[in-house]
């Protein structure tokens, strides 16, 4: 360890030096093994044997039994048999399990002892699976939480991401969008970067494989535990990619004398709620709106001169559509199913261990043809040679299949749900024989699709094979150290194909339209070798525990597309009709990671705790001049309630005392982005396509990872015996180095850069309770609840000026000295509802379409006495105040009852839908308050709503009438289950069955479907609180089944 | 024993990983600048890269070209809105504001152009290449620096001046040289190539020698440095030029004798094409009728519509009118309707809608020598400019000019370029050029606003001298400090 922490930059020299340290110790453990025959050479003086239970009379197997004060000791058997030779019949006996106390026993010359052991309420004892190990709860100095799956196994949901919102503080998990797979966005204290949506995402670590696909295709039902490692002193052993915080996942191992078999089922029925449902107008309301428009249009044409515009026949009645016309989201609706079955092998012997989990899932979407499948598969196999010598091997093959066309998303992005609803509700979905409609097309309007055909008869269907590895070998060199070495891949063969025919189309562009279809394959894996020695000794009262390893990761990712067109018709939904070609992209990315990592786990009597870590990280990733990262962390913690002086207070059961501050990064930069690449620029000379090669892209030798410096204090304590536990951290985080694609001047002849450019802070605080209220016999009840605040601020954007980005009109602005993301647009004060009004008020004077009586009035923040980009401001804050969640769990002899509970308050929402439903150009449906719109200065309506004027690009842009107040409460899941007594049954051990709910209610007053929603809007920075409408969330309600085989 | 061998053979494998270039990954499906510039085919391609932002340029370049101008207008549009359309409509009614899309793809595009030829000559000099391929491959890069100055120069005045490749952020920016400094570096860069460059390219479409001389000869004119343009021009017609007979073909084939300087288009999905037929078709709801594939051209097209000022400038009998004016078209049900529409890049049918492969001529030899009969009579020399323009004439099936007096001569020859050239390009720079642009522009606002009701009432009411040149695109005021506006945006 010695050899990294110089700080001169990281040469081939010290590479070598790396590799022989490792060198020499692997001699180090060859020549040890020669000593482990002589061990345990102690004369026998005393047999002892027994049987190790739990209070209520169970078989415990596993348990450790040791002649205390020496190093002597076995564990139970599959019958919770032991048998141990000690000094003489004054020994004393340690004996210690998991999730008990620990318990002495004299021996007193009894040769048979029979032990119970009592259930730990404390739970400092249970072990944490932490980065590179695991770890006495009570030993641990960093922020984590970790939750186990079995806590949250009713869920009917697809992914695990879904299971854990609202049940940790400091972990902001958002639905996004609810189609079905997707859509999970996870924040660990308020990350962020600049650079892309995805790249603020925690690290996912599974049974030590951080991945580099995806996690949604993991199968929940495989799980064991979570882990979330928040602070930087918990998670700098993963250094460059541990900014966004790690979360470790667990699969399930069974453990010796273990055999059961399980299968897990539900079956559930999905909608959507009637709450946050658009609300545009009818074909009444929308006939007399266009019937409006058209007027207007014959007025000012009269006015200049003109011979008038008639008003469409379609629209002179608007009565006549009382009863019909068509509710395009309505239409693209429906109510679908979503099934789930698991099938769960577990046999263990003290030789071989074995883990098979078999899994089945189809979700239907709510909206019409949409669909995921996942099919999964694991085996996670043990075995022992020997005692000192483990090997295992987990398989883990999955498949899915996604069927969504293109849902969310704006009109000019094709977002088939936006452009259903602004399209022309006295358009039928079909004709009068029952045949879909080519068209959905209302004078006056764009044209536009049937929507409901573009939904159906678009085809985007991704199809992702998984196969997620390891093989591993612990080896005992000697007594207390270990030696770990793996070999893990991660790979995936991701198929997309998509299709249009020539019945579909979009905005500007209704059927018949040329029929195509594209294909893409993105194969990518990534193999991580990793070897890591462990040390972990007791010198009396002084207990070390040593880690350092070597670790390398490499990253491969082929990509090919091609689309095709001039198709013959549409009988064959694939390229492979195509008679026409686009030119195909082909690439191939990689990236690779060398990586030293060390730990020292320190205590004193198990009271004062230290820890330090480093890692030191090489990845091609990085620009020569910052090839290498080096990533420490230090922690302490004082177990108090150990002390003396504690004693005294039998009410508190547990508290300790923690700090920690450790550096690490976010290595989620692009692929040689500092390198000056080329690209293909062809041209044709005389009708002959002619190669051609120019420079894409300005290097920068200096580009690194962000960085992140993050300090965390914090609390665990227990009372009454463990009745109540409460946690508590504060953190402070700076990030810098922030990456972002910096717009240069295009006199360069390029448009941006890639740069280390922003810093910026974030303050926490982080509280947790959780309460047993009731603890039975027949009656329990516990509660948990937790609560996050977190700031940020933006302290420094480089050089590149006080704010971010400077695309004028995109949704947040990033500004020095405010917090993060905030909406930047104009501040709306009203319309001008007449000429006096008018004359008093300031006004958009540009050629382009200058304010007049009737149009949005914007404030005059500058005060200059006109309307422009100067007045643009800060307008709403989609930061909230704080974020909750509760759970509350309830067992009532044979019944069990749980609520879960999550939201947040004080985040503001931007609804940028309404650009377009509350848009006055006549060319959309709009939302029914259109209708109280101004129309003369005798009727003003509402003063919110502006006049009908064509081409009023003010009221389009950003500004405060789409921000609105996006707090809210949802109940995630309510679950009623019944376990039927099965005392008799010679095959079943117990059934369980329940109902459960997900997202039963929303409770918020925000006008849009998903206050969850974060959507992307253009170049903005960093995108949250943007409502771009997105596919619905919806409600599910599930009845399943846990059956456990004898 | 096991245990060793196993230890032993994760070791070795852990330590192949340790090797330096473990973590030095450079990109497999590109060429990295390092490994690029060596071979002569490097800089063949280079070069040919550099000819690429013309399409683009050249594709959108009658917005600012030609609707700025008497020539053109567009159609009526009802209900369409959004900056596609509006920044359109601006620039054609002197409306336009300094965040508009055509003046910044204009001005971006030349610069990437610009960049990628400061990228070759920064290094071609010490290259080890064949000394001809040398020759020949730098005269086309200063060519081409040197129009993509003189885009810049012409449309927005003096510019920052990159003569050098950037390869750090701190090189992104300069301050604004003056037009000036900005003329210069175009007449050296045009010089040194018309003196490297043959008068013939084996492969047609690549600049030549005709080519630069005749980009001197422009550079020349707009200065006012009459007897340099004369020299330049006059070497122009030593080259082996001709007119093609009939003027229509001239743009439905490509590369032809008559043509000096021509951006290259290809139709299919290979990236190369252009679209500008369809974007001068009217803008209805199924252009099949007119330009073969079906589709809805409402967003697309109605630009570039000819005035009624135009159409009346064409003399009685003269067959470029019908060559290059539609005046009626059959509409997606089948209809004839009568209405005008540019239709001299109309060659249809098209395989695609908004794919077309027409070239697009920059510079061609008609267009010379109207330019070299100018350059004459403003030097007195109206005697020698006549026979140019008669050329010019000749071919249109028009009788000699009558004008004989220099005052008459000026008048008679901008006509011939105005209907010469029309929808080329032309016309807006010409107005500028001979100083004609605010009388002009300011009596034809005033009519063309009641023949085209739709037109904004507020057009054509703001033709100053400093809506001579465009604004600089704000987005490049906001990034570059350095950068101060023309005047009166």
């Amino acid at each position: 360890m010695i050899f990294f922490t110089k700080r001169t930059p990281y040469t081939g020299a010290s590479i070598r030096i790396a590799c022989t340290f490792l060198l020499l110790l692997s001699l180090i453990v060859n020549s040890a093994q020669a000593l482990v025959a002589n061990h345990n050479l102690n004369p026998i003086a005393f047999e002892v044997s027994g049987t190790v239970t739990s209070e209520t009379g169970e078989v415990l197997v596993g348990v450790t039994v040791s002649e205390k004060g020496t190093p002597n000791g076995v564990s139970t058997d599959v019958n919770g048999k032991f048998k141990l030779n000690v000094r003489d019949g004054n020994a004393t006996l340690l004996v210690r399990y998991i999730g008990f106390q620990t318990k002495e026993v004299a021996v007193n010359n009894s040769a048979v002892i029979n032990i119970k052991l009592a259930n730990d309420e404390r739970k400092l004892n249970e072990v944490v699976v932490v980065a590179y190990g695991s770890q006495k709860r009570g030993d641990i100095t960093g922020a984590v939480t970790s939750i186990k799956a079995d806590d949250v196994k009713d869920a009917p949901v697809t992914q695990f991401t879904q299971m854990i919102q609202g049940k940790t503080p400091g972990v902001q998990v958002n639905q996004t969008t609810g189609i079905p797979g997707q859509g999970m966005s996870i924040r660990i204290r308020g990350a962020v970067t600049f650079s892309g949506s995805g790249s603020s995402q925690p690290l996912y670590v599974v049974d030590g494989v951080p991945l580099v696909s995806d996690i949604n295709n993991i199968n929940p039902d495989e799980i064991e535990t979570f882990t979330i490692l928040k602070d930087a002193s918990s998670t700098a052993l993963y250094g460059s990619r541990a900014a966004n915080g790690v979360i470790i996942i667990t699969t399930k191992h069974a453990k010796a004398g273990q055999n059961s078999l399980t299968f897990n089922a539900f079956y559930g029925v999905q909608t959507v709620p009637q709450k946050g449902r658009p609300d545009v107008m009818n074909a009444v309301e929308f006939a007399q709106y266009e019937q409006d428009v058209f007027k207007e249009q014959d007025r000012i044409n009269r006015a200049n001169g003109g011979t008038g515009v008639a008003i469409p026949v379609e629209y002179q009645n608007p009565s006549q559509y009382a009863g019909k016309g068509t509710d395009w989201y309505n239409v693209l609706l429906r109510n679908a199913p979503i099934q789930s079955y698991n099938l769960a092998l577990n046999s263990g012997t003290e030789k071989s261990t074995t883990t098979a989990t078999i899994g089945v899932l189809n979700q239907d979407g709510v909206l019409v043809a949409s669909n995921y499948k996942r099919y999964s598969a694991r085996v996670n196999s043990e075995y022992k040679f020997n005692s000192k010598i483990t090997v295992g091997l987990n398989v883990a093959p999955t498949y899915e299949k996604l069927a969504n066309t293109n849902t969310d998303g704006n009109i000019f992005g094709g977002g088939i749900i936006q452009n259903a609803i602004t399209s022309s509700p006295i358009s039928p979905v079909r004709n009068p024989d029952g045949s879909l409609t080519l068209t959905s097309q209302s004078p006056g309007l764009f044209g536009n699709p049937n929507w409901y055909r573009v939904a159906t008869e678009n085809k985007n269907n991704t199809q992702k094979g998984r196969l997620l590895s390891n093989g591993y070998a612990n080896i005992q060199i000697i007594k207390d150290l270990n030696f770990r070495t793996s070999l893990n891949i991660d790979y995936v063969n991701e198929q997309n194909q998509t299709w249009s025919p020539s019945t579909s189309g979009g905005l500007f562009a209704p059927p018949p339209n040329q029929a195509s279809a594209s294909a893409y394959s993105n194969i990518y894996y990534s193999w991580l070798a990793e070897n890591t020695l462990n040390y972990k000794h007791s010198f009396g009262d002084h207990n070390f525990d040593v880690l350092v390893g070597y670790t390398a990761q490499k990253y491969h990712q082929d990509f090919n597309s091609q689309s095709g067109f001039g198709f013959p018709n549409d009988n064959i939904p694939s390229l492979a009709a195509a008679t026409q070609f686009n030119t195909p992209t082909t690439s191939i990315q990689e990236w690779s990671l060398a990586s030293f990592v060390s730990r020292l786990n320190y205590n004193y009597k198990n009271r004062y705790l230290v820890s330090a870590s480093f890692r030191r990280d090489g990845s091609s990733r990085f620009a020569p001049n910052t090839k290498y990262g080096n990533f420490p962390a230090v922690s302490v913690g004082w177990n108090v309630s150990q002390e003396q002086f504690m004693q005294n207070i039998p009410a508190i059961s547990d508290l300790k005392l923690r700090a920690g501050y450790g550096v690490n990064g976010n290595f989620n930069i692009q692929n040689y982005g500092f390198i000056p690449n080329t690209q293909t620029t062809n041209y044709s000379f005389n009708g002959v396509l002619t190669p051609g090669t120019s420079i894409a892209n300005i290097g920068n030798n200096n580009l690194s990872w962000e960085k992140s410096k993050q300090l965390d204090i914090g609390a665990d304590f227990s009372l009454f015996k463990g009745r109540i536990s409460v946690s508590y951290d504060y953190f402070h985080k700076t990030t810098s180095s922030l990456l972002y694609q910096i717009n240069v001047p295009r006199e360069s002849g390029f448009s941006s850069i890639a740069d280390n450019v922003a810093k910026l802070q974030f303050k926490g605080h982080e509280f947790s309770i959780t309460s047993q209220n009731l603890v039975g016999p027949a009656l329990r009840w516990s509660t948990n609840f937790n609560i996050s605040f977190v700031r940020s601020k933006i302290l420094d954007l480089g050089p590149y000026g006080t704010s971010l980005p400077r695309d004028p009109n995109g949704a947040n602005i990033e500004m020095i000295g405010q917090p993060l993301g905030m909406f930047y647009g104009y501040k709306f004060i009203g319309v001008y509802k007449n000429q006096a009004d008018f004359d008093a008020s300031a006004k958009y004077t540009g050629s382009d379409s200058p304010s007049q009586v009737g149009t949005v009035k914007y404030a005059d923040t500058n005060g200059d006495g006109i309307i422009d980009a100067r007045d643009k401001t800060i307008i709403g804050n989609p930061n909230p105040d704080f974020t909750y969640g509760m759970t509350n769990n309830l067992t009532y002899k044979n019944f069990d009852f749980g609520v879960t509970v999550s939201g947040a308050y004080g985040g503001d929402l931007q609804n940028r839908t309404l650009e377009y439903t509350q848009n006055l150009d006549g060319v959309f449906n709009v939302t029914k308050d259109v209708a109280n719109r101004w129309k003369s200065e005798a009727d003003p309506g509402d003063g919110v709503h502006p006049r009908i004027v064509v081409g009023t690009a003010l009221a389009r842009n950003t500004n405060s009438r789409w921000v609105s107040d996006g707090s809210f409460l949802t109940v995630k899941n309510v679950t009623l289950g019944y376990s039927i007594p099965m005392k008799n049954n010679n095959y079943i051990k117990s059934i369980r069955v329940y109902t459960s709910g997900q997202q039963l209610i929303v409770f918020t007053k925000y006008k849009g479907a998903n206050p969850e929603v974060s959507g992307v809007e253009g170049s903005s920075v960093v995108n949250i609180g943007i409502d771009n409408t997105s596919y619905p969330v919806p409600r599910t309600i599930s009845f399943g089944v846990n059956v456990n085989l004898k | 024993m096991r245990t060793r061998i196993l230890l032993a053979g994760v070791l070795a494998l852990s330590l192949s990983a340790c090797k330096k270039s473990f973590i030095e990954l450079v990109p497999k499906t590109t060429v990295t600048e390092a490994t690029f510039f060596r071979t002569a085919d490097d800089y063949t391609q280079a070069v040919v890269g550099s000819y690429v932002p013309l399409r683009s340029i050249t594709n959108d370049a009658y917005v600012m070209g030609e609707m700025r101008s008497d020539n053109a207008t567009y159609f009526a549009s009802p209900g369409l809105q959004g900056g596609q359309f509006s920044d359109k409509w601006n620039i054609s009614g002197f409306l336009d504001i300094a965040i508009n899309m055509n003046g910044t793809n204009k001005y971006a595009s030349c610069y990437v152009g610009i960049a990628r030829t400061n990228a070759i000559l920064d290094r071609i000099d010490a290259s080890t290449i064949d000394a001809a391929v040398k020759a020949n491959l730098k005269g086309q890069a200063q060519f081409l620096r040197a129009y993509y100055y003189f885009e810049l120069v012409q449309y927005f005045g003096g510019v920052p001046l990159h003569l050098k490749e950037v390869s750090s952020v701190a090189e992104t920016a300069l301050p604004r040289s003056s037009a000036d400094d900005v003329y210069k570096q175009i007449i050296a860069d045009a010089t040194s190539a018309a003196s490297l460059l043959p008068a013939k390219q084996t492969t047609l479409g690549m600049v030549t020698q005709g080519s630069a001389k005749t980009l001197l000869g422009y550079v020349y004119m707009t200065l006012k440095r009459y007897p340099e343009a004369e020299t330049a021009l006059t070497d122009v017609t030593k080259l082996g030029y001709s007119l093609v007979p009939n003027y229509a073909n001239i743009f439905a084939s490509r590369n032809t004798a008559e043509s000096i300087f021509e951006v290259q288009y290809l139709e299919g999905p290979q990236g190369q094409q252009g679209n500008f037929a369809f974007q001068f078709a009217p803008n209805i709801s199924n252009v099949k009728n007119i330009l073969g594939p079906s589709g809805d051209n409402k967003t697309t097209g109605g630009w570039n519509k000819p005035t009624p000022n135009l159409i009346a400038a064409y003399e009685t009998g003269d067959t470029r009118k019908n060559a290059s004016i539609g005046f009626s078209y059959i509409d997606g049900d089948g209809n004839t309707v009568t209405d005008t529409y540019c239709k001299k890049y109309t060659h249809g049918p098209y395989a695609n809608f908004n794919n077309t492969g027409d070239d697009w001529i920059i510079y061609r030899y008609a267009d010379v020598l109207l330019l070299l009969a100018e350059c004459l009579n403003e030097q007195g020399k109206a005697g020698q400019a006549i026979p140019y323009l008669n050329q010019v004439r000749s071919r249109a099936g028009l009788a000699a000019t009558i004008a004989a007096n220099q005052a008459d001569l000026r008048v008679a020859i901008a006509k011939e370029r105005r209907v010469e050239l029309a929808f080329e390009n032309h016309r807006w720079l010409d107005l500028v050029r001979t100083g004609q642009a605010i009388s002009v522009m300011t009596a034809f606002g005033a009519t063309i606003k009641t023949q085209q009701p739709y037109l904004p009432a507020n057009a054509y009411t703001n033709i100053t001298q400093n809506r001579l040149i465009f604004p600089l695109p704000q987005s490049e005021l906001d990034i570059n400090k350095q950068l101060t506006q023309n005047p009166g945006y």
